[in-house]
C-alpha cells in the first residue's frame, strides 16, 4: 500500500513539476560514466575539485539570476555588477583598507546597483530586460571611466589578504570558492523555501498581478530581489577576481558568461515564466554545465566547438522541455518569451 | 599623469592644449625647427584601455606636443565594425597621417588602400594588414611564435628529462596574431616529434578562462612542460592554475606583450616565467618619430613601404632579470 | 395661412470660424495615434540638434554619405528585428546569423567563386536558413522564443568561428574582384550609397507589408493578441514561422552588404549586434511591444542611438565614457515613454473637457406659462407602448396613421394604426436611432448616433446615406466621422438637413457636452441626387431639432444649450443663422410643425439659475469634473417634461407641462397628427398621445410636407 502512494505521488509530482530536470539528472549521469570509462584523468578526486572550484562563481551568479528568473525578472546586468563590484572591492583593498572595510564598501556599490535595477523596475516600471540591459551599459561605462579612468584590467596584487582568502583553503580540502558557492546555494535555497520574502518571490512569479492585487509588497521585495542578485554577483566577482588574479571588464563585452548563467538556471529547469523552481535546479543545471565543459577540455574540444555542442544541448533541451510540458501560447501575455 | 586625466573631461582641442602647454613647462624643451605644426593625425586603435594602446598614444602625443601637431585618438572600443566607420569619417576628415591598429589583415585594407589614394599617408601599427601602405611600426609575429617555440623545444625537447607536453593558450583562433604566432610555432614543433601540444584552446583574451582550462588541462597532463600563453595578460590567469596547483617550479609558462609594470610583477610573483616583449613603449616612441619623418615628407627611398621592427626584450626570471625591462604608464 | 417670416429683421447669430484653445490642442494631440511616438521623435529631434549644435565638422556631406554607408546594415538587422517583436517574438541570433550570412558571402565569392548574384543568394538562403529554424523552433514548435534564439545564436556563432578559422586565411589571401561587387560596396548611385539605397527599399517593403498586405495584418494580429487571432481563422504557427524566415532573410541581406562593402570578417563580426538593435527597436519602439510594426519610429530609433555614439566618438570621447552616456540616455528615453505611455490616457481624460464661459439669456415671453402657473396639461395624455420600447427619441406617423420610433438597441418599431397597440419591428440598424423624417416616397430618414444618416423602406431595407462630411479647415482630429447625427428635415427638393449634435462626444457623454458649452456641434445638408454631404454651418452649440418651416424658405435649429431657436435661410445658407427664439424656459430638442402655422418644441429638460450661473464658470464646471463623481454634478433638471407651442413668428403662445411625478419626463419629440400631439422622450419606454383641443382634425405631417408638391 505504502509502495502505491509513493508511486502515485511520484507520478503526481512529475505532472506537476518540471520534467526537464530529471533528463538533465539523467543526461549528466549518463555523461559521467561516458567521460569516466573514455577520458582518462576525469574521474579523479583531483577533478572533482577541479569542477567544483571552476563553477564556484557560475553557481553564485546563477543563484542570483535564479531568484530573479522566479520572480519572472531578468538581470542582464548580473556580470557588469559582477566585475564593478570586484573592481571596487580590489581598489578599496588596495587604497589600504582592512579587508572586512572593503568588502562593505564594496557591497554598498553593488546594493546601489541593485537597488538602481529594482527601482526601475518596480517603479518607473520599465520592463526587466530593457532596464537591465541598459544599467548594464552605465555600470560598465561609469566603472571604466570614472573609477578604473579607462582600463579594462585590474590586476590583483598577490599581497592582498582577500586574494588570499578567496582563492585559498578554509579547513584543508575545502577551498573557499567552494564553500561560498555552497553557502550561496544553502541560502538561496532556504530564502526561497523557508521565508515569507521567498514565497513572495514565487507569488510575483506565478502571476503578477494577483499578487499586486492580494496586496503584497511586489516593490519592495523587486528591490530585495534585485539587491540580493547584485550581492551574489560580487561574491562571484570576488570569487573570479582572486582566483585569477585580475577584475576584467571584458567578460562583460563578450558576453558568453552572462549567456552561459542563464543557461544553467534554465537547464536545471526554471522556466524563464517564473514561479517554478528551487534551489536544486541550479545545482542540476550547474552540475551539466561543469561536467559538459571540464569534460569537452580533457578531450581538448577548441572553445568553438565546445560553444557550438553546448548551444546544441540548450536547443535540445529547450525542445525535450516544450514536448513534455507544452506552452499554453496564447495564455502567455506581452513579455513571456 | 596630467595630460591623461584632463583628456577625459575637457573636449578635444583643449586637452591638446593643456598638453603642449604642460609639456613645454615641465620638460621646457624648445620647439624643433619644422613647419609641421598644426598637422592632422588621427589614431584609430582597436580599443583604448589597454597598455599597449595607451602606451601607443602617449609616444604620439610626446612626439606632438614638440612639434605642435595634433593627435585625434577615435576610439572603436572592441568593435571592428565600427572601427571601418570610425576609419572612413577619418578618411574624409583628410588628416596628415592616419595611424592604423589593424585588428586582421584583411578588415582595413580596402580604407587603407583608399586612404593612401587620396593621399593620406597611414602608419599602420602593430599588424600589417594584406594592403601595404607608406609604414608599419610593430612586432613580428612570426619571429616571436619561432623563437618562443625554440625555447620550448630547448626546455622540454630531448635531453631536458621533461614530458614534452606543451599547452598552447591562444587568444582566440581567428585573431591574426595567434594565426601566425600559432603557424610559426607548429612549423618549429614539427621538426620536434617529442614535442606534444596536449591542448591549444583559445581564452577570448580572458585571464579567468585560460585559468580554468590550464586547471582543467593540468589535471590530465600533470606532467605538463611548458605553456605558450598569446598574450601576458590572460596567460597571467593560467599561471594562477600552475601556481595554485603547486607546479610553478615545474612547468614553465611562456607568454608575449606589451611589457608593463605589471608583466615584470608576474615575473617576479612567478605567475610567468619567460615574457617576449615588444615593449609597448618603445613602439609608442617609434610611431612617434615614424609620424614625425613622414610628416616632414620622409618617404622610404623606393616608396614601397617603409618598416620598423619592435625588437624583442625577453623578461625571464633569474639572474637577466631585471624591473627596468618593463615600462610603466 | 402661414405667416411670412421677416427673416432680414432677426437678430444675427454669431457663429465662430473656428475653436482656439490650447486645452482643445492638446486633448487633440494626445488622442492622435502618432502621438505613441512621441518620446522616440522627441529624443530623436533633441539628439539631431545636439549633434548639429555641439560637433564642429560631423555634419558634413562626405561624413552624412560616410554614415548613410555604413548604417544600412545596422539598420536593415533593426528592421529583421521589428518583424520578429511585431509577431510576438524576440531573435538574439541576429548578431550570429548577420556574421554567418556575411562568411557566407565571402566563402560564396572568393573560394567558390560564384557570380555575385549568386553570391546574394547563397547569404539570403543562409539567413533564411537561420530563420528557419528558429521560426520551426519557436514558431512551430512552440518553444520560448528567447532560449530558442539564444540556443541558436550561441550555436550559429560558434559554426560561424570554427567556419571562419578555417577559411580566413584563404578569404583573405583571394585577389578576385569584381566590378559590380566593388559596386555594391562602395558605389553611390543617386548620390546615396547602395546600402543604404536597399535599407530605404527594405523599409518601404515593410512599411507597405504591415499596411497593406495580408501576411503584415497577421503578423500584426497574432503580436497583438494570439488567442484572438486563432479566434479569427489565421494560422498562428505559420505566421510565426514565416516571420522568422523573413527576418532571416533581412539579416541575410545586411550581411551580404557587409561582406560587399568590407571585403572580410573579424571574429568579432555582429558580436554585442543583437543587443544594439534591440536597444535601437526598443528606443523606438517606446518598449517592447508587439503588434506594432511602426517602421518609422523603429529607424527613428536606430538613427538616435547610432548617430549618437558615432559622434561622441567621433568627438573623440573614450568608449567607456560613451557607453555611460548611451546608457543614461536610454535609461531616460525609456523612463519617460513609459511614463508617459501610462499617463496619456489620464492626461488625455483630464484635459478632454475643456468648458467655456456660456452666458444664457434670461427666459422671457414665459409670463403665465411656468409649470408653476398653468396646469399640467400632459397629465391627461394617454399612453401607448408602455413597457414595450425602450427610449423613443423621436416619434414619427405616416399618412396611415401608422406610429414609428427609434429604440435604443437600434431598431425601428412601428404600432400599427388604428389603436397602436401592437410594436412590430421594422428594421434593425444597430447604432442610436434618433430623429425621424418620411421622406416624398414614404420611406423613413433616420438620424442614427455613431453611424450617420440611414434610409429605411416599410419593407425594412435599410440603406446608409452617408456617415461622413468634409473635413473641417481648422481641426487637428479628423471630424469628417458624423459622430452624433440627431435630427433632420427634409426641404421639398429631396435635400436633407440634419444636425450633428456634437463632433467631440458620444452619445453615451452628451451630458459633457453641456458641461464644456463650447460650439462643438454642425449643421449638415445631404443631396440624395447628388449623394454629397456638406457641412452648412459649422461650430453651432449643440444643435438639435431640425424643422423646415411652414412656407418652405427657411429651416429652424434647436441650439440647446444657449435655449434658443435658431432659424437659416435656406437661399442664403452661407449668410449663417438668425435667432428666432431666445431665452426657452428649457433645454429645446426637437422642433416639428404644427397644424395652425405654428410650432412645436420638447423641452428635454429644464434651466435652473445654478446651472445658468455654473455656465458662465468654466473653471468650476472643470474642477466638479474632476473632482465630483457625475451623479453629484450640477445639472439641468431633467426630471420634468414639457412642451411649448410657439407662434409662426416664433412668440411662446402655449405650454404643456406633465405633472412633477408625471409619466412622460424628459420629452424629446412630439408630433401632431390629426388633432393629437404625439410624445416621445430619449429615456422613457413609452409614448404619449394628447387629444388637442383647437387643433385641425385632418392635419398631418406628411401632408403638409408633401401634399401640395
Amino acid at each position: 500500500m505504502s509502495a502505491s502512494t509513493v508511486s502515485l505521488k511520484a507520478g503526481r509530482a512529475r505532472r506537476n513539476g518540471s520534467l526537464l530536470e530529471y533528463v538533465v539528472i539523467a543526461v549528466i549521469v549518463a555523461l559521467v560514466l561516458l567521460f569516466s570509462i573514455f577520458v582518462p584523468g576525469f574521474a579523479t578526486l583531483g577533478n572533482l575539485r577541479v569542477i567544483a572550484s571552476n563553477s564556484a562563481a557560475l553557481v553564485i551568479l546563477s543563484c542570483g539570476m535564479g531568484m530573479v528568473i522566479i520572480s519572472r525578472g531578468l538581470d542582464l546586468s548580473l556580470i557588469a555588477t559582477m566585475v564593478a563590484g570586484a573592481t571596487v572591492f580590489a581598489l578599496a583593498s588596495g587604497a589600504g583598507f582592512s579587508w572586512p572595510l572593503a568588502l562593505a564598501v564594496a557591497l554598498l556599490a553593488v546594493g546601489a546597483i541593485g537597488f538602481i535595477n529594482g527601482w526601475l523596475i518596480a517603479y518607473v516600471e520599465i520592463a526587466a530586460m530593457l532596464a537591465t540591459l541598459a544599467s548594464a551599459m552605465v555600470v560598465t561605462g561609469f566603472f571604466r571611466y570614472v573609477v578604473l579612468g579607462g582600463e579594462y584590467l585590474l590586476l590583483l596584487p598577490n599581497t592582498n589578504p582577500a586574494v588570499l582568502f578567496f582563492s585559498g583553503d578554509i579547513v584543508p580540502g575545502l577551498s573557499a570558492p567552494v564553500a561560498l558557492m555552497i553557502v550561496a546555494l544553502l541560502l538561496t535555497g532556504i530564502l526561497l523555501r523557508y521565508t515569507t520574502f521567498g514565497r513572495i518571490t514565487y507569488a510575483m512569479g506565478d502571476n503578477f498581478q494577483a499578487a499586486r492585487l492580494t496586496g503584497l509588497p511586489v516593490r519592495t521585495t523587486t528591490l530585495a530581489i534585485y539587491i540580493y542578485a547584485a550581492v551574489m554577483a560580487l561574491l562571484a566577482g570576488l570569487v573570479t577576481s582572486a582566483s585569477s588574479g585580475t577584475v576584467d571588464f571584458r567578460t562583460v563585452t563578450n558576453g558568453t558568461l552572462l549567456f552561459e548563467v542563464i543557461l544553467v538556471v534554465v537547464l536545471g529547469g526554471i522556466p524563464l515564466r517564473g514561479g517554478r523552481g528551487g534551489m536544486r535546479n541550479i545545482f542540476v543545471g550547474a552540475a551539466l554545465i561543469a561536467v559538459l565543459r571540464n569534460g569537452m577540455t580533457l578531450v581538448d574540444l577548441t572553445t568553438q566547438t565546445q560553444d557550438v555542442l553546448k548551444g546544441l544541448v540548450l536547443i535540445i533541451a529547450i525542445a525535450t522541455d516544450n514536448y513534455f510540458n507544452p506552452r499554453d501560447t496564447e495564455t502567455d501575455t506581452v513579455g513571456d518569451l | 599623469m596630467l595630460p591623461k586625466t584632463t583628456k577625459k573631461t575637457l573636449p578635444k582641442i583643449v586637452s591638446a592644449l593643456a598638453l603642449c602647454a604642460s609639456v613645454a613647462v615641465c620638460a621646457g624643451s624648445a620647439r624643433a625647427d619644422s613647419n609641421i605644426a598644426g598637422k592632422k593625425v588621427i589614431f584609430v586603435p582597436i580599443s583604448m584601455g589597454i597598455t599597449l594602446t595607451e602606451a601607443w598614444a602617449r609616444g604620439m602625443k610626446q612626439h606632438a606636443a614638440i612639434y605642435g601637431y595634433n593627435v585625434d585618438v577615435r576610439d572603436a572600443h572592441f568593435n571592428t565594425g565600427a572601427m571601418s566607420e570610425l576609419l572612413a569619417k577619418a578618411i574624409s576628415d583628410k588628416p596628415d597621417v592616419l595611424v592604423v591598429h589593424n585588428p586582421t589583415v584583411q578588415l582595413l585594407a580596402r580604407q587603407i588602400k583608399q586612404a593612401e589614394s587620396e593621399g593620406i599617408k597611414v602608419l599602420q601599427i602593430n599588424l600589417q594588414s594584406n594592403q601595404p601602405s607608406t609604414a608599419f611600426v610593430g612586432a613580428n609575429w612570426e619571429r616571436i611564435g619561432r623563437e618562443i617555440a625554440e625555447d620550448i623545444v630547448k626546455e622540454c625537447g630531448k635531453g631536458s628529462g621533461k614530458s614534452g607536453e606543451v599547452a598552447i593558450i591562444p587568444g582566440q583562433l581567428t585573431a591574426a596574431d595567434s594565426v601566425i604566432m600559432n603557424e610559426a610555432a607548429f612549423k618549429v614543433f614539427a621538426a620536434h616529434p617529442e614535442i606534444k601540444v596536449v591542448s591549444n584552446q583559445a581564452s577570448d583574451w580572458e585571464p579567468e578562462k585560460a585559468r580554468q582550462i590550464t586547471a582543467t588541462v593540468l589535471q590530465q597532463h600533470p606532467n605538463l612542460c611548458a605553456i605558450f600563453g598569446h598574450w601576458d595578460v590572460h596567460t597571467m590567469g593560467a599561471g594562477k592554475a600552475v601556481k595554485d596547483a603547486h607546479l610553478e617550479d615545474k612547468v614553465i609558462v611562456y607568454a608575449t606583450g606589451g611589457g608593463d609594470d605589471k608583466t615584470c610583477q608576474a615575473v617576479e610573483d612567478k605567475i610567468l616565467d619567460r615574457v617576449w616583449s615588444y615593449d609597448a613603449d618603445g613602439q609608442g616612441r617609434d610611431a612617434g618619430t615614424v609620424i614625425d619623418i613622414l610628416l616632414q615628407g620622409g618617404v622610404a627611398a623606393d616608396h614601397t613601404m617603409l618598416k620598423i621592427e619592435s625588437p624583442m626584450k625577453i623578461i625571464k626570471a633569474g639572474p637577466t632579470y631585471s624591473p627596468n625591462l618593463c615600462f610603466k604608464l | 395661412m402661414s405667416v411670412q417670416i421677416d427673416f432680414a429683421r432677426l437678430p444675427r447669430q454669431r457663429v465662430p470660424r473656428f475653436v482656439l484653445s490650447p486645452r482643445r490642442v492638446l486633448s487633440d494631440v494626445l488622442s492622435k495615434g502618432w502621438v505613441e511616438s512621441a518620446i522616440p521623435f522627441i529624443a530623436f529631434i533633441v539628439m539631431v540638434l545636439g549633434v548639429v549644435l555641439g560637433t564642429k565638422g560631423y555634419v558634413t556631406a562626405t561624413n552624412l554619405g560616410n554614415l548613410t554607408q555604413y548604417a544600412a546594415d545596422g539598420g536593415l538587422v533593426v528592421l529583421a528585428l521589428l518583424v520578429v517583436v511585431a509577431v510576438g517574438g524576440i531573435d538574439l541570433s541576429v548578431g550570429s546569423n548577420f556574421a554567418m550570412s556575411a562568411f557566407a558571402a565571402l566563402y560564396a565569392f572568393h573560394i567558390l567563386g560564384l557570380p555575385v548574384w549568386a553570391v546574394l543568394g547563397f547569404s539570403l538562403a543562409c539567413g533564411a536558413l537561420v530563420g528557419v529554424v528558429n521560426g520551426a523552433l519557436a514558431g512551430l514548435m512552440g518553444c520560448g522564443a528567447l532560449l530558442t534564439t539564444l540556443g541558436t545564436a550561441i550555436t550559429v556563432r560558434g559554426l560561424f568561428t570554427l567556419a571562419s578559422q578555417a577559411r580566413l586565411v584563404a578569404i583573405a589571401s583571394s585577389t578576385r574582384s569584381s566590378d559590380l561587387w566593388d559596386w555594391i560596396g562602395f558605389e553611390k548611385p543617386f548620390g546615396m550609397p547602395v546600402g543604404f539605397l536597399v535599407l530605404i527599399a527594405v523599409a518601404l517593403l515593410i512599411f507597405f507589408m504591415f499596411r497593406q498586405s495580408r501576411f503584415g495584418w497577421h503578423i500584426l494580429a497574432v503580436g497583438g493578441n494570439r488567442k484572438a487571432a486563432r479566434h479569427g481563422g489565421i494560422n498562428v504557427k505559420l505566421t510565426v514561422f514565416f516571420a522568422y524566415v523573413v527576418a532571416g532573410l533581412i539579416v541575410g541581406l545586411a550581411g551580404f552588404l557587409f561582406a560587399a562593402r568590407q571585403n572580410s570578417i573579424g571574429s568579432d563580426t555582429g558580436i554585442g549586434l543583437e543587443f544594439f538593435a534591440l536597444t535601437a527597436l526598443v528606443v523606438g519602439l517606446g518598449g517592447f511591444v508587439p503588434g506594432r510594426g511602426s517602421v518609422v519610429a523603429v529607424l527613428m530609433g536606430f538613427a538616435t542611438i547610432y548617430v549618437l555614439e558615432n559622434a561622441l566618438i567621433n568627438s573623440g570621447f573614450r568608449g567607456d565614457f560613451t557607453e555611460f552616456v548611451l546608457g543614461v540616455i536610454i535609461i531616460l528615453i525609456l523612463g519617460l515613454d513609459v511614463r508617459f505611455r501610462k499617463n496619456r490616457h489620464r492626461l488625455l481624460a483630464s484635459t478632454y473637457l475643456d468648458p467655456v464661459a456660456l452666458q444664457v439669456d434670461e427666459i422671457n415671453g414665459m409670463a403665465g406659462l411656468m409649470p408653476n402657473a398653468v396646469a399640467p396639461k400632459l397629465s391627461g395624455a394617454a399612453l401607448i407602448g408602455s413597457g414595450k420600447i425602450d427610449g423613443p427619441e423621436d416619434v414619427l406617423l405616416d399618412s396611415n396613421d401608422n406610429l414609428y420610433c427609434g429604440t435604443r438597441d437600434g431598431r425601428i418599431v412601428c404600432f400599427a394604426a388604428p389603436d397602436h397597440s401592437e410594436a412590430s419591428v421594422v428594421a434593425k440598424i444597430g447604432g442610436r436611432p434618433l430623429g425621424l423624417a418620411l421622406d416624398a416616397e414614404g420611406r423613413i430618414v433616420a438620424c442614427v448616433a455613431g453611424m450617420g444618416l440611414v434610409r429605411v423602406t416599410l419593407q425594412g431595407d435599410v440603406e446608409l446615406l452617408t456617415d461622413q462630411t468634409e473635413r473641417s479647415f481648422f481641426s487637428i482630429q479628423d471630424d469628417t466621422t458624423i459622430r452624433m447625427a440627431d435630427d433632420l428635415d427634409i426641404a421639398a427638393d429631396g435635400t436633407i438637413y440634419f444636425s450633428d449634435a456634437t463632433k467631440r462626444y458620444d452619445i453615451a457623454d452628451w451630458g459633457l457636452d453641456l458641461l464644456e458649452g463650447r460650439p462643438n456641434g454642425r449643421l449638415l445638408s445631404f443631396d440624395p441626387k447628388s449623394r454629397t454631404t456638406k457641412t452648412v454651418c459649422d461650430n453651432l452649440i449643440f444643435p438639435n431639432g431640425v424643422c423646415l418651416t411652414h412656407d418652405g424658405q427657411h429651416l429652424l435649429v434647436a441650439s440647446t444649450w444657449t435655449c434658443s431657436i435658431l432659424i437659416f435661410d435656406l437661399q442664403n445658407l452661407s449668410g449663417g443663422p438668425r435667432v428666432f427664439v431666445h431665452g426657452l424656459p428649457g433645454y429645446p430638442d426637437n422642433i416639428n410643425r404644427a397644424s395652425d402655422g405654428g410650432y412645436w418644441i420638447a423641452l428635454a429638460g429644464m434651466r435652473n439659475p445654478v446651472m445658468d450661473e455654473a455656465m458662465t464658470m468654466p473653471r468650476l464646471r472643470r474642477r466638479m469634473a474632476k473632482r465630483v463623481p457625475p451623479t453629484n454634478w450640477l445639472f439641468g433638471n431633467l426630471n420634468i417634461g414639457g412642451v411649448l407651442k410657439i407662434d409662426g413668428q416664433g412668440r411662446i403662445c402655449d405650454a404643456l407641462w406633465d405633472k412633477p411625478d408625471g409619466q412622460l419626463y424628459m420629452i424629446t419629440s412630439m408630433r401632431e397628427h390629426r388633432g393629437a400631439l404625439y410624445l416621445g422622450g430619449v429615456t422613457n419606454n413609452k409614448i404619449g398621445r394628447l387629444a388637442l383641443d383647437r387643433a385641425d382634425a385632418a392635419w398631418t405631417g406628411p401632408g403638409s410636407y408633401w401634399k401640395k408638391a
